[in-house]
């Protein structure tokens, strides 16, 4: 895990739009990160002041091929509040 | 919808508008675009119906914007078109079209071809050529002739073949080395002339003979010669035997009793022929000059698609197929332009008859197109009512309604036309019809 390399997409879907309008972002991050450095790179790509961290380690889904079980990736989702008033541009135009 | 628009009226019956739609006529079609794409993309994440609207704008902003050059383009056109005089008879073609930017009044050139305008300006008193004829001995001989070979009989004879009669034969066929090839029996032939090697090696056969005959034949269509065995056995040698002239033959061949009423028949047959020749012929030189001296400028939509009716007709009539002509690019476009004369003259012709008809209240009634059906119903053992009722169901009696007001108008230039001339009607062998 290098710098930089920690948010690694933003979550479009009904509800994080909805969250928007709290001033909240909703990312997907690596696994390996913690809060602390996920506010750190979102304030340095998004030039915002992220005020708090929820995060939300998303398992991987069942699924089964025949008779072998397997499951899909499990994930690290990362709910960021922002200081009030700010927005992050980029979300808007996805 | 508000807009600015300038209609021009070009040479060749065409109509060129000038369009703009202004910026908020643009959003508000461009809102009802947008709604209609939310009410039903499907965006993962999303439900469908629920994408939020920026979303919509940003990842269909392509589809967003043709769609909306598009709506515009169909609603202001119609809109125009609706609004002024002309009732365009080709789609219109866009021109020139503006880039279509946020905030900006749109603008485009647009242009389609109207029903052109027929100027009647001498139409009565054309002149014209009389073609006469006259029904000859000769001629009702001639068919009578014809009718005698249609009719006639082979007859069995005891003597020796000669060139005219027919041959009942077997025969077996060997190829060069003398292997058979092929056996055919009970074949009728015709000795039709002593220049056929086939027929000049039967001359004198009598029934019941055999005949061993050699043929040199062109194998291969290069001038190698094969020479070939036939055998032949005569199983019968026939003549041709033409029905006498008599009242029993007048009544085979018709349904008159006699051979004067034959005759009769056939005189009055020959002066209908004739008499539709000699009309047709003139109706010709008065359609050429009713085209030259009304004449007017057609819009080239409509040369195409009689241009493209006329081939679909020719290639209904010889069975081919129009697809494989578009194929040869050139040939085809070659064949198209070799057909444009005769295209534009059938459309003249027929605006030109129906602008007369309509001038001259020669509008077929309904019991003149009744009176068609009728009679086609009868030739073709039809039911009229049933018949009638399929007609008006298709637009059909309509249609026929039109043919028959256009050769009323025919007619009527005939009727008013001087004949200052009077010339004796050639007949050609092809157009009696005859069949030998």
């Amino acid at each position: 895990m290098k710098k930089g390399d920690i948010i690694i997409y933003p979550v479009v879907t009904e509800k994080t739009t909805m969250l928007q309008e709290q001033g909240k972002y909703v990312f997907k991050v690596d696994k390996r990160a913690n809060k602390k450095e996920i506010m750190q790179q979102v304030k340095e790509i998004f030039n915002v002041d992220p005020v708090s961290c929820n995060i939300i380690n998303v398992k991987g889904k069942k699924r089964r091929e025949r008779y072998k079980e397997g499951r899909t990736s499990s994930w690290k989702k990362a709910i960021i509040t922002l200081k009030e008033g700010q927005k992050i541009e980029f979300f808007e135009s996805v | 919808m508000q807009l600015e628009k300038e209609i021009k009226k070009s040479p060749k019956s065409k109509v060129e508008i000038h369009v703009t739609v202004s910026k908020d006529e643009i959003s508000k079609i461009r809102e009802k675009v947008i709604d209609d794409i939310a009410r039903n993309a499907k965006i993962p994440g999303f439900r469908k119906g629920k994408v939020p609207r920026k979303i919509i704008m940003t990842r269909f902003s392509d589809k967003i914007k043709n769609e909306t050059i598009s709506n515009v383009l169909y609603d202001s056109i119609n809109q125009v078109i609706k609004e002024s005089e002309y009732k365009p008879i080709s789609e219109p073609v866009i021109t020139d079209l503006d880039e279509l930017q946020p905030d900006k009044d749109f603008t485009y050139k647009a242009e389609f071809d109207i029903m052109p305008e027929v100027k009647l300006n001498e139409y009565k008193g054309l002149s014209a050529t009389k073609y006469e004829y006259e029904v000859t001995e000769e001629m009702i001989d001639k068919e009578l002739e014809t009718l005698r070979e249609r009719f006639a009989t082979l007859v069995s004879v005891d003597k020796e073949a000669e060139v005219g009669d027919y041959l009942v034969i077997d025969y077996v066929e060997y190829d060069e080395n003398g292997k058979e090839k092929t056996r055919k029996k009970d074949q009728t032939v015709l000795l039709d002339s002593e220049e056929d090697q086939f027929v000049k090696q039967l001359i004198g056969v009598k029934k019941g003979e055999e005949r061993d005959i050699s043929l040199e034949l062109d194998a291969d269509g290069k001038g190698n010669k094969v020479e070939i065995k036939v055998h032949v056995i005569v199983k019968d040698v026939k003549k041709k035997e033409l029905p006498t002239l008599d009242d029993d033959f007048a009544q085979d061949v018709s349904d008159v009793s006699s051979l004067n009423e034959l005759k009769e028949k056939i005189k009055k047959e020959l002066e209908d022929e004739l008499k539709r020749l000699s009309e047709e012929k003139t109706k010709n030189e008065l359609t050429e000059q009713l085209i030259e001296k009304n004449d007017f400028e057609l819009p080239e939509s409509m040369i195409n698609y009689e241009i493209d009716r006329i081939i679909s007709e020719i290639a209904a009539a010889y069975r081919i197929d129009v697809e494989s002509l578009k194929k040869n690019k050139e040939e085809y476009e070659k064949y198209r332009q070799n057909l444009r004369e005769r295209a534009i003259k059938n459309i003249k012709y027929e605006l030109l008859l129906s602008e007369i008809a309509k001038k001259e209240g020669l509008e077929a009634k309904d019991d003149e197109v009744d009176e068609e059906i009728k009679k086609y119903a009868e030739e073709n053992k039809k039911d009229f009512n049933e018949l009638k009722k399929t007609m008006k169901s298709n637009n059909s009696y309509e249609n026929l309604r039109y043919q028959i007001s256009l050769r009323k108008a025919m007619d009527f230039i005939f009727n008013n036309a001087k004949f200052e001339k009077t010339e004796k009607l050639e007949i050609d062998k092809e157009d009696k019809g005859e069949v030998e």
